[in-house]
């Protein structure tokens, strides 16, 4: 805006006298910096690069042995250079300080930072000097003999520096830092990095602006009644979709960095007064040992943190719901929000809660449980059907009413298949279009079920390669496991459903019950951070039966669940809540 | 190995879950056998001297905290005593579990499979119980939690249908044969109740060891009502003299009932199915302990693995009798072991308080 004038008496630093100040200052940095390493670096102070230990190109990859910053700009920038290499989206801007007569640099990823804040905030404000100003009265500075003048500016001793970061750079976010793999990670994480020649420190400052999906309805959860707004890609919009629905102070978020490469931001979510501190912990521990190169999805970090890979049960939950992280931290879980995806994970998971749905807590809970139960029954339809029916039609015929088993043996007259063989065929053929339609855009989706569903169905019972029953078994499967409102779940059960109908093909209604039990013996062994699976179920907790079969009226919950062992069991006064 | 814990209800709920098990199919012939019409006195009768005999075990248990009978039998007695008597639980187990598995695998053979092998029936079944065992002693009581309504729901849906044609009165008179066959009979009907034994290692696993009493004693009691229910309406719903006929004759009973709406044609099919259940939810829980009664007798850390070793010794106990005959005669050799506990029970208490041994507030 405008060039202070700058009057001798303000005596600002002679050129002399600023080289000095400088000297001292990187003096005294050296000091801070501190230790064995620092030493050498006073002998050879005029040896530009070689001063700092292991401060040699290529060496300091390593993050055990961070390069320091070297007091030169030009050292700093030839290492940040040799580390990045040719890269086209890297912008190094170099300036010069106005105030100051310093050189100084700029360096962030073009496409990453909002440039509009590094044009007027860091740019212009360095590069014209333009501080902020105010009408001074004579009385607190008599010596100006004038009532504008810039806010403290220059006063002689003063560290640029500190200067430029408290007085100069209008920006929010501005934290220090000190070596060169710091100032590459700040830049690659969406972050401007400033320099400053003859300083062995830098800013890290917050100018992300990278292009986001604006908050949108959830594409997996949709609800009937409740809130719309789902998770998007960016870490911090989530977060603070979060924030905004629980304002209390012991909600707290913990960040952790995951990920050889990709140094993906998470945060851990909690609320400090709920969650066992044990299972906090072994969470974090569990985060802390991935040591994965590559995390793109909370699907990586749930593959790597679960108890059992083998299992084709999910033991963490996930989520794009907002609403549905806040009732599980409120009930002492813990939620882990990764940038990049806008699927939070929450841990632990016991089987029921695959079952939940957040509508369940938004309908009235006489509705709610109704549905609640018809989801449980859809779980036993999806997986169940295909193998009773073969169970039914080879080997237990007479089980049925005599019409309805001479119905079953018409419809089925022709076939030349054993019915296990129709099942699969029929099952996997559905799988199929499952499939196809899965992939494929909206519109050409939705034909490929209507060519599956209606007409190879239809062609498939006319051509005698399947009977009409069969047909009906395959799509009722089908309904029921899309009635199960986690996906995950859903596909375990899905998966389930063909060692099933094998091992009923050969034995029967007694093999259908031995996979019934083997699914049984693996769900009672199983765990998901020190938590039954099965809990409440197994082993039993009573006081947690009103939230799983039946959804109770939310005045008798005034209890948290007590798997997560959480330590304020009450929600809520019970005697404040007498009174109504 | 003791690190294990179980809850109050999971201990009751083991007890019930093993103790009702595939003999109910053939208990009421088998009582009516012995005492007629009088049978269920046997149950109550039996019953009474299976809570007793629990009380004490638990006393016993409780002397020596921690401890399964198979530890402390040995300090009660001196090491070669107690590990004879330890053979016999062991041999007890391996009875228990193959008995049970040769009755089930009779019994499915005859409602549900009746081209399949006996073999393939028993292996099947005895790889998913060890599949199950392996796992250790939480996954199977939280086994018999989750499968606990599943083994109530048969018989529940049998008793309630069976009501719409029923006749208590078959029950009376009581105790036409006079006293003596009763008390013989109640001996004899003991044969139900094996399993109970089990409280002699559940109550080391104990959370809170101060309820065993009280958890073993619901657990047998529910089993001891169970029965009593199942033999009264049976009795009353087919009458005395079909009892003596029929092999199963609660399947007989299943195969009477008309289900309202008819949906099914005949119960009989699914509630065999169910009855799966309740076979299994019997035999693991031997099988498991089995394994760690051998495992603790020769020392041994890690017990699971030794399972594979057991089944084999099971699978040939369970192929050898030839005939129905013969199976019920394993089964009542298994009765008699059970009951040759009894004495070997109150032998361990009485010198375990001559002694004064044990640490434990008995």
């Amino acid at each position: 805006m405008f060039r202070t004038p700058r009057k001798p008496h303000r005596k600002p630093l002679p050129p002399g006298q600023k080289k000095k100040q400088n000297k001292k200052t990187v003096s005294g940095m050296t000091d801070q910096v501190g230790g064995p390493k620092a030493e050498p670096k006073a002998k050879s102070n005029d040896k530009s690069n070689d001063i700092f230990p292991g401060g040699g190109t290529g060496e300091g990859t390593s993050l055990e042995k961070w390069q320091p910053l070297a007091p030169s700009l030009a050292d700093n920038l030839a290492a940040i250079r040799d580390r990045t290499g040719e890269n086209s989206d890297l912008i190094i801007r170099e300036f010069e300080v106005a105030l100051y007569k310093i050189r100084a640099a700029v360096i962030y990823i073009d496409g990453l930072v909002n440039n509009e804040l590094i044009h007027t905030h860091v740019l212009r404000s360095l590069m014209t000097g333009s501080a902020p100003m105010r009408v001074m009265e004579e009385e607190e500075a008599p010596e100006c003999g004038e009532k504008r003048r810039p806010l403290g500016l220059c006063l002689e001793g003063e560290d640029a520096f500190k200067a430029i970061k408290d007085k100069l750079l209008p920006i929010a976010g501005a934290r220090e830092f000190s070596t060169v793999d710091q100032a590459v990670l700040a830049f690659y994480s969406a972050d401007a990095v400033f320099l400053l020649d003859g300083y062995t420190q830098g800013l890290v400052l917050s100018v992300r602006g990278y292009p986001l999906r604006g908050v949108t309805e959830p594409g997996t959860e949709n609800l009937i009644r409740g809130p719309r707004e789902g998770f998007v890609e960016g870490l911090r919009v989530n977060t603070s979709l979060l924030r905004r629905r629980l304002r209390d102070p012991n909600f707290k978020m913990i960040s952790m960095r995951l990920g050889r490469r990709t140094h993906t931001d998470c945060v851990i979510a909690y609320v400090q007064d709920l969650v066992d501190p044990d299972l906090l912990s072994e969470v974090q521990q569990r985060l802390a040992g991935i040591d994965n190169d590559l995390i793109l999805d909370s699907g990586n970090i749930e593959q790597l943190i679960e108890d059992s890979w083998l299992s084709p049960f999910p033991q963490v939950q996930n989520t794009e719901r907002p609403d549905k992280v806040i009732a599980a931290v409120l009930e002492g879980r813990v939620a882990i929000l990764v940038d990049g995806t806008p699927f939070a994970l929450l841990v632990p998971a016991t089987f029921l809660q695959f079952f939940q749905a957040g509508e369940d807590y938004y309908e009235r809970w006489l509705i709610a449980s109704v549905i609640r139960i018809l989801r449980i029954f859809a779980s036993y339809v999806a997986t169940f059907t295909p193998a009773l029916y073969v169970a039914i039609v080879s080997f237990h015929p007479g089980l049925l009413p005599t019409n309805l088993a001479m119905a079953i043996a018409a419809t089925r007259e022709g076939i030349p298949f054993p019915a296990v063989v129709e099942a699969l065929i029929m099952e996997v053929a559905f799988e199929l279009f499952r499939e196809a339609g899965a992939r494929l855009p909206g519109p050409i989706g939705q034909t490929v079920g209507i060519v599956g569903g209606l007409i190879v169905g239809d062609a498939a019972v006319r051509a005698n390669l399947a009977s009409p029953g069969m047909v009906i078994v395959v799509a009722l499967t089908a309904l029921a496991g899309f009635s199960i409102p986690a996906y995950n779940m859903a596909i375990g059960f899905r998966l389930v459903r063909f060692p099933l109908m094998i091992l009923t093909a050969s034995l029967g209604l007694y093999g259908l019950m031995l996979g019934f039990i083997i699914i049984n013996i693996h769900m009672v062994s199983l765990k998901s951070f020190g938590v039954t699976y099965l809990s409440p179920l197994a082993p039993y907790r009573f006081r947690d039966w009103k939230d799983i079969l039946i959804r109770a009226p939310v005045r008798a919950m005034a209890t948290r669940p007590l798997l997560t062992k959480t330590r304020q069991p009450k929600r809520e006064d019970s005697d404040k809540q007498e009174g109504w | 190995m003791l690190k294990d814990r179980i809850t109050t209800i999971q201990v009751a709920l083991l007890l019930y879950t093993s103790l009702v098990g595939v003999g109910y199919l053939a208990m009421p012939r088998r009582l009516a056998e012995t005492a007629g019409r009088d049978g269920w006195v046997n149950l109550l009768l039996g019953g009474m001297l299976l809570l007793s005999v629990n009380a004490l075990l638990v006393w016993l248990c409780r002397r020596y905290p921690g401890q399964t009978i198979i530890e402390y039998s040995q300090a009660i007695l001196g090491r070669p005593l107690g590990q004879a008597a330890n053979i016999l639980l062991v041999l007890h187990f391996i009875l228990m579990a193959a008995s049970v598995s040769r009755i089930f695998g009779d019994v499915i053979k005859l409602y549900l499979l009746e081209n399949t092998p006996l073999e393939v029936i028993l292996i099947t079944f005895f790889l998913t119980g060890a599949y199950l065992a392996g796992h250790g002693l939480n996954p199977l009581a939280r086994m018999s939690e989750v499968m606990f309504p599943l083994v109530l729901a048969p018989i529940l849906l049998i008793l309630a249908l069976a009501q719409m044609e029923i006749d208590y009165g078959e029950v009376l008179p009581v105790m036409t044969i006079g006293l003596y066959p009763v008390i013989q009979g109640a001996a004899n009907s003991f044969f139900v109740y094996t399993g109970f034994i089990l409280t002699a290692f559940l109550v080391a696993f104990m959370q809170q060891p101060e309820k065993a009493l009280k958890a073993s004693s619901l657990g047998l009691a529910g089993t001891i009502l169970t029965y009593l229910v199942i033999f009264i309406v049976t009795l009353s719903s087919l009458g005395e003299a079909s009892l003596y006929w029929s092999t199963y004759p609660v399947a007989d009973l299943a195969r009477r009932i008309e289900v309202p709406g008819a949906f099914l044609e005949k119960l009989e099919a699914p509630l065999m199915a169910l009855w799966v259940l309740t076979a299994f939810t019997t035999m693991t829980p031997s099988l498991y302990f089995g394994t760690l009664s051998l495992s603790q007798m020769l020392g041994l850390k890690e017990h699971r693995g030794l399972v594979y070793l057991f089944l084999p010794v099971v699978y040939q106990v369970a192929m050898l009798p030839r005939n129905y005959g013969e199976t019920i005669l394993l089964g009542n050799i298994m009765g008699y072991a059970a009951l040759a506990f009894i004495p070997v029970i109150i032998l361990l208490a009485l010198v375990a308080k001559l002694r004064k041994g044990g640490g434990g507030n008995g």
